[in-house]
């Protein structure tokens, strides 16, 4: 009994030694050197030369010993092969090239790519005050933004006035970004700023009259790029009577240029407006019903734009076409209210998608 | 001899336009149309599988709503059971990132296969779309495929048919599904606040030719509420088709399909109050012990499951809605224990597969046997 276990041990420790010999053999002959080829500051592909089978290689991030990275190999030249990952990899992370569980090449990404730390340009609606019945706010960045997480883990509002944090913005699944995904739109949750609506009978207006709010945004928000926002950013908010009129165009006032000049047209509204709506319902037409080009301005406060034409102005007729679809800050727009009442006949059932100002440069 | 050619053409087409609607799945091929290539996808925001093992994508940055042609049509009638924990860290590491550089934005299970597939949104914006095989994630290349596409245009006011170079209105796709020769969408606009849903014929056709409907329900005393859609699915009440749209501010509203037509405005009548801070996340009809019920996953409150008969059975008071209004639960409802599921879908005619995220965090991809629904 005791003769077999001493062969047992001497047959283990040979095979050991063989084993250990094999593989530092082994592992000197085939670890390779990893090419990362990058592509707008993307990591895109990696390149490497093996010469066994490539049945059992596999890309894995170091730490993970199972699951390996989805890509295509492609064979590029004898016994050279390039790996395409299904997304670029990850910026400063490690990645290790296996024969079934050996290690015989790694890499890490370049974190330093000359990127911009992203910023926020600007808050909409610029203006600090508004009614009670704000229905949706912007935030515009310097460069788009991560498409991961849920915007509202960074922004908090707090009620100055209570002293107590609300939430006041609608939740949504399908977060509103614009293409680009550096404009985001988030809605103070309609259901409680319609009148009578449950969520408006059991939790009342998102935001209160008399009230002050700051809403916080917290520099951890990143960019697509991975890098957290300049610094945390504030806006304070501060809630007046609740807006229940369409905006009257009839009220609006145009300062007029002077003819054989390329002044800016400045349109006055009665009441701060849908900043982004503003930039794009409002156009003009010359006297002949052509599109007049030029730079189209919404001044801070949402009270007013200035337009600046490509051209001189003539002394002509000229027309402010501004869609209906115009919103003020409480969602009314130039056709209905938010929240209208249907018991009450309009005097006028005329539905245009587009309203009209004229002008005339003497 | 010319005039009798024609006649037989038209019966012929006659023939094919009445297979097309009867019998789609069999007699055509609705890939005929597609071409192969890079679809240029912008973003999965919505999955939804049509017949012949198509898979309908709800792209909100394009705007755009593809048909791909998946391929995988080897008919399975039962799914094997799923249990998968750490779907996200299992979804990171195949892509080679970290969990918190993906985020999974819609699943769908093909019908065909009863293979699940996953919308994957990354940090940077490269959609990804995954399908589960056995316990693993495989890629499904989007870059040669056989697709066809349309794109969510807007009407533009008439007054400035000519405003050219405005930015594209940008539709975040809220809900997309395939029904009956129709790919239903609801949108949610990042600018003016309103209603959009849409049926688009498919296969898809260059004319563009499709419903843009506004929908109107006025279920809430004397004031209109004109709102976005959602989440919905299409449910057979009575031998009758409804749309079942729950809204971003209202519950649950039911149309008659037959009445959402191009340019009308369609009253909705409220079938069901969900409590307010909640709202729908996912809808899923299957039928139990010969009677059809109908799921729906929360923000903020249980799966709750409701009994068509009672949707059916309480038509009558919801045609005053004013009288409805006064009541604030509508139909019953039964609250399931499940917590937290973000993503449902029916997994064969007696499971769902479901995505939920645990009391300790952790994401979890299972299916359950309807009895236990």
């Amino acid at each position: 009994m005791p003769m077999y276990d001493i062969k047992k041990i001497k047959l283990y420790l040979v095979f050991f030694c063989l084993n250990s010999l094999l593989i530092s053999c082994e592992g000197n002959r085939t670890t390779t050197a990893v090419q990362v080829h990058y592509e707008n500051g993307k990591a895109v592909s990696v390149e490497f030369t093996y010469d066994k089978d490539i049945d059992n290689l596999g890309l894995f991030l170091k730490k993970e010993l199972k699951i390996p990275v989805l890509g295509s190999l492609v064979n590029v030249g004898s016994n050279k092969y390039s790996f395409i990952p299904v997304i670029p990899f990850t910026d400063g992370q490690t990645y290790s090239l296996r024969a079934g569980k050996r290690t015989i090449g790694s890499f890490t990404v370049s974190d330093n790519l000359n990127k911009t730390v992203p910023e926020i340009l600007d808050i909409y609606p610029n203006t600090d005050t508004v009614p009670e019945n704000l229905l949706k706010m912007y935030f515009r960045f310097s460069q788009p933004m991560q498409e991961v997480g849920h915007v509202l883990d960074f922004i908090k509002v707090v009620d100055e006035t209570e002293g107590a944090v609300k939430e006041i913005f609608l939740e949504m699944e399908s977060e509103l970004w614009n293409k680009r995904h550096d404009l985001l739109t988030l809605w103070l949750d309609p259901g409680r700023i319609k009148t009578d609506l449950i969520p408006n009978r059991e939790r009342g207006m998102p935001i209160l009259k008399g009230h002050h709010y700051t809403i916080h945004i917290d520099s951890n928000w990143r960019s697509a790029e991975g890098l957290p926002l300049k610094h945390p950013y504030k806006k304070t908010l501060i809630v007046t009577q609740r807006d229940t009129k369409k905006p009257a165009i009839k009220n609006w006032t145009i300062d007029l240029p002077n003819a054989d000049s390329r002044q800016p047209l400045s349109l006055l509204f009665s009441e701060p407006m849908d900043a982004v709506l503003s930039s794009e319902a409002i156009v003009i037409y010359d006297g002949s019903g052509n599109r007049l080009p030029g730079d189209l301005e919404v001044v801070k406060g949402e009270k007013k734009i200035l337009f600046t034409p490509k051209n001189n102005w003539k002394t002509e007729s000229y027309k402010i076409i501004v869609e209906a679809i115009l919103e003020d800050l409480a969602g009314n727009n130039l056709n209905r209210l938010f929240d209208e009442n249907i018991s009450v006949k309009s005097k006028n059932n005329i539905s245009l998608n587009a309203h009209a100002l004229d002008f005339k440069i003497d | 001899m010319k005039k009798i050619l024609l006649g037989f053409a038209i019966v012929i087409g006659g023939f094919i336009t009445i297979a097309a609607t009867k019998n789609m799945d069999k007699d055509v091929d609705l890939t005929e149309g597609f071409s192969f290539g890079n679809p240029e996808i912008a973003s999965i925001n919505q999955l939804n599988f049509g017949p012949q093992g198509i898979l309908f994508v709800g792209d909100s940055k394009k705007a755009t709503i593809y048909a791909l042609n998946t391929n995988d049509t080897h008919v399975k009638d039962k799914a094997a059971e799923v249990n998968i924990g750490e779907v996200d860290a299992k979804i990171a590491a195949a892509l080679g990132t970290t969990i918190e550089k993906v985020k999974i934005t819609d699943m769908a299970v093909n019908p065909i296969s009863k293979v699940v597939y996953f919308g994957v949104q990354t940090e940077a914006g490269t959609p990804v779309l995954l399908k589960l095989i056995g316990e693993n994630f495989e890629s499904v290349p989007l870059q040669e495929i056989s697709y066809s596409q349309i794109e969510l245009t807007d009407p533009v006011a008439e007054d400035a048919k000519d405003h050219r170079e405005r930015p594209l209105r940008v539709w975040a796709i809220s809900d997309l599904k395939y029904h009956d020769g129709q790919v239903l969408v609801s949108g949610l606009s990042n600018k003016e606040f309103g209603s959009t849903f849409r049926s688009i014929p498919f296969p898809f056709n260059d004319a563009q030719d499709y419903a843009s409907l506004e929908i109107y329900h006025a279920a809430h005393g004397k004031y209109e509420t004109q709102s976005p859609i959602k989440t919905f699915d299409v449910v057979q009440l009575d031998g009758e088709t409804y749309l079942m749209a729950s809204y971003t501010c209202t519950p649950l509203v039911l149309f008659p399909m037959k009445e959402l037509k191009n340019g009308v405005h369609s009253k909705g009548r409220t079938v069901a109050e969900l409590g307010s801070g909640n709202s729908p996340l996912d809808m899923v009809s299957f039928e139990k012990e010969g009677k059809q019920y109908f799921v729906m996953s929360n923000t903020n409150r249980p799966i709750m499951r409701i009994d068509y008969a009672d949707l059916a059975a309480s038509k009558e008071s919801l045609t005053e809605p004013i009288k409805e209004f006064a009541v604030s639960a509508g139909v019953d409802y039964v609250s399931l224990p499940m917590v937290n599921v973000l993503q449902m879908d029916n997994l064969d005619a007696n499971s769902i597969v479901y995505m939920q995220r645990t009391a300790d965090g952790e994401l979890v991809l299972r299916s359950r046997t309807t009895k236990r629904m």
